[in-house]
């Protein structure tokens, strides 16, 4: 099978072949970009995204098999444009996402509540998060890349990636406590 | 739960991209490809090292400027079934043999074309079909001798009373013989095939841009414009078989296009009859193609409302075309065929006083 590398040397000579990579990837990027900041920016960072990638590709390293860190990286970069967007959906997933894991990992209306609850605490884990933290952790936990992916994706070293996703995942767990703290009967939720 | 299974678990609830995202999308880049190649082949490339967050915004406003500007944007709002049928047509059209012409040999075009005829009487519109044949036969060498008979068209359908005393009335058509080198027909310009066809893109979303260019501002609408200069295209010019499967897709990728009869029967052949209806025109498009070999059996165009004395529904105007090798032309014939018969003289490129 014809791997990314091939698709993107060929296109240094053909440049419309460009496009097969797009064909790959783009549903993958749009969803990424989705998750973190709505569907409307995502149509835009996903389109921008392919523009830079072309743009860019004789800098690309043909060693690499697979070009999706190398997308993700710059639909990261692109997203810091989109802050904003991105901040008021992590305030809004309460709403959004609740329901979603309720189903799927609490089964009890209590449990339900406390899905609320959880969501509600990563969502403003997420917003505190500094925004470098953050971008490391989704790339991690929503592109299912690998260190050496991020490392690539963001061009930072393994070690970068290692210090940073520590950091973001001491924050999450300091602010859902799911893992470490039993839950009480009747005792309020807390911090 | 630890906190990490708690943020995979809600990346999960995302709809997709719509299928008009994916195609704005790929149009952007397209656009961008082809502008590369068109600015490569104008200058030495140079090795650009920008900074590329800065060189990446611009670059990508530029191209988002360019599509707005040549109404670009909502690309490709069809059904599958249209695109399925039109992607099916364009593969089997890009296997399909182009006709070999050989020396001493002529490229046969046998057409049928119906056109509505309209007259005013005590101001009210009256109109009615007719029906004529012609065969073009085009040398191997295109800068030869073109020879074109054309049959005296007749009365084809009437409505009502009105129309069919028209259609009495009006004057008998008359059969030509018309020959004259590079088919430049009644001191016409040389037909050379469509501009920029040889130059087109192949790639489905890059041509619809160069046609969208080509045909910006013209028409009622940019989209009704871009599907009648296809099927003009396919019907008028002796397209290249590759040429005609990146039309197929390039039309499938038109907002509105549509599959409105999948057996559609015209001058015998049968396909599937894939169009666009414009209101603002009263029109409903049409090209016949047969997606098992890719052929273009013709085009038709129906009306929505009424007019000039023509019911709803009607087909106004439809031609169909076969071609073939053939080994000879007919013998005869002159440049202007009726107008040198009735002694006219050329005072200019199409003009004649007679």
């Amino acid at each position: 099978m014809t791997n990314d590398s091939d698709i993107i040397r060929r296109s240094l000579s053909v440049s419309s072949a460009f496009s097969e990579l797009y064909d790959r990837h783009a549903t993958t990027i749009h969803r990424f970009v989705s998750r973190r900041a709505g569907s409307d920016v995502a149509d835009d960072v996903m389109s921008e995204t392919f523009l830079v990638a072309f743009e860019r590709r004789r800098d690309y390293d043909l060693d690499r098999d697979t070009a999706l860190p190398w997308l993700y990286g710059i639909a990261s970069t692109l997203l810091r444009k989109h802050a904003r967007t991105e901040a008021r959906a992590w305030r809004g997933l309460k709403a959004d996402h609740a329901s979603h894991v309720a189903v799927d990992a609490f089964s009890d209306a209590e449990g339900r509540a406390d899905a609320r609850r959880a969501v509600d605490q990563l969502g403003h884990a997420l917003h505190k998060m500094h925004a470098r933290d953050r971008e490391t952790l989704l790339l991690y936990a929503w592109a299912d890349l690998d260190y050496e992916g991020i490392a690539q994706a963001l061009d930072i070293p393994v070690g970068t990636v290692r210090s940073r996703l520590n950091r973001a995942r001491r924050l999450l767990r300091a602010s859902t406590q799911y893992e470490t703290t039993p839950r009480l009967e009747d005792a309020p939720w807390t911090n | 739960m630890d906190e990490l299974t708690l943020l995979r678990e809600i990346r999960e609830d995302v709809t997709p991209p719509d299928r008009s995202a994916l195609d704005r999308g790929r149009a952007a880049l397209m656009h961008a490809a082809s502008t590369e190649d068109a600015e490569q082949s104008r200058r030495v490339p140079v090795h650009r090292r920008l900074r590329w967050a800065a060189g990446m915004s611009l670059a990508a406003a530029t191209v988002v400027t360019a599509l707005v500007a040549t109404n670009l944007m909502g690309l490709g709002a069809q059904d599958s079934a249209v695109a399925s049928v039109l992607h099916e047509s364009a593969e089997a059209a890009v296997r399909a043999a182009d006709p070999v012409v050989g020396p001493e040999q002529y490229l046969r075009v046998d057409t049928t074309a119906v056109d509505a005829q309209t007259t005013s009487e005590d101001g009210s519109d009256v109109s009615y079909l007719t029906i004529s044949t012609d065969s073009l036969f085009i040398p191997a060498d295109r800068a030869d001798e073109w020879v074109w008979a054309r049959g005296a068209s007749e009365p084809y359908e009437t409505f009502g009373p009105a129309s069919e005393a028209a259609a009495a009335e009006a004057p008998t058509g008359t059969a030509e013989l018309v020959r004259a080198a590079g088919g430049a027909f009644y001191a016409g310009e040389p037909r050379k095939g469509s501009p920029g066809a040889g130059t087109w893109p192949t790639e489905p979303h890059a041509l619809l841009a160069a046609i969208r260019d080509e045909t910006a501002g013209q028409g009622v609408s940019a989209d009704d414009e871009a599907l009648t200069y296809i099927i003009d295209t396919l019907a008028r010019d002796q397209v290249p078989a590759v040429t005609r499967s990146a039309l197929y897709e390039a039309a499938a990728l038109i907002p509105d296009v549509e599959i409105h009869d999948d057996r559609a029967t015209l001058n015998g052949r049968t396909g599937v009859a894939i169009g666009r209806t414009e209101d603002r025109a009263n029109t409903r498009q049409e090209m016949i193609i047969d997606p098992s070999t890719g052929d273009f059996i013709g085009q038709r165009r129906v009306l929505l409302r009424s007019e000039s004395g023509m019911p709803a529904g009607t087909t106004t105007t439809w031609t169909s075309s076969v071609t073939s090798v053939a080994e000879s032309a007919p013998e005869g014939g002159t440049a202007n065929g009726a107008l040198d018969d009735a002694g006219c003289v050329v005072t200019g490129v199409s003009e004649f006083q007679c």
